[in-house]
């Protein structure tokens, strides 16, 4: 569909790939390009892990499948290959547990090393991890929304 | 699944990214994401879609609320007991 010269697949293929850009840049100096840049502190001055223990890195992948997914499933729709997006959608719905568990587990992890953000005293452990404990508690709700049954209006109006 | 996405999942990857003027570019970028289907639906629509814009602004909203409810007792007890 065309809006004023803005069609929705350039729209939502631009919005996936901007969502990707910055995951990447943000966890560049942290995890991406670590082993290149072996940074400490992030540009905002917070301690960066000193090591990758196995649920970081479980963590990290299942979260850069998802974002990958996202740009595959925007690109399918594009293509008209709605059946394959359908049915990538259920591994989605899959996957989105499991991110949920992963996030939870690595926000503790890091809670307990000191390194989650903003990584300072308890109580500021305590604020980071109701943060990060309701930024994941609301990508499942939200996630719902991209269910195989709405998987036509969910793919096209993001 | 795009929603999800950028207002569920990127905030922690926005709040990385280098400063620009003091301010993480990334969060500058993940307001814009949050906001664009909801703007664009707006601008370029006969009909906007008013869930689009609702959904954009809980997301935004929710932030403080989230710092809010963090810095609340309970959840500090909780957190101390999880954290161990």
């Amino acid at each position: 569909m065309t809006v004023r010269g803005i069609d929705d697949r350039s729209f939502f293929t631009s919005m996936a790939l901007a969502a990707l850009a910055v995951v990447f840049v943000g966890f560049a100096t942290s995890y991406y390009l670590w082993p290149i840049t072996r940074a400490t502190h992030l540009p905002t001055g917070r301690p960066i892990s000193p090591s990758f223990p196995l649920i970081v890195h479980l963590h990290a992948a299942g979260f850069s499948a998802w974002i990958l997914l996202l740009l595959a499933q925007v690109r399918l729709v594009a293509v008209g290959r709605t059946d394959l997006h359908t049915r990538i959608g259920l591994v989605a719905a899959c996957l989105a547990p499991f991110l949920v568990v992963t996030g939870l587990m690595t926000a503790v992890h890091g809670a307990r090393g000191g390194w989650t953000p903003p990584g300072g005293p308890l109580s500021m452990r305590s604020v980071s991890w109701s943060f990060r404990s309701g930024t994941l508690s609301s990508f499942p709700r939200l996630s719902s929304r991209a269910s195989p049954s709405a998987v036509g209006r969910t793919s096209t109006n993001g | 699944m795009l929603l999800a996405t950028v207002g569920g999942l990127l905030p922690p990857a926005a709040t990385r990214t280098p400063l620009v003027a003091g301010w993480p570019v990334g969060l500058v970028i993940f307001i814009v994401l949050v906001l664009a289907p909801a703007a664009r639906d707006f601008l370029c629509r006969a009909q906007p879609r008013w869930l689009g814009l609702l959904v954009g602004l809980g997301i935004l909203a929710s932030i403080p609320i989230r710092t809010l409810v963090g810095m609340s007792t309970p959840s500090r007890a909780f957190a101390a007991w999880l954290v161990g």
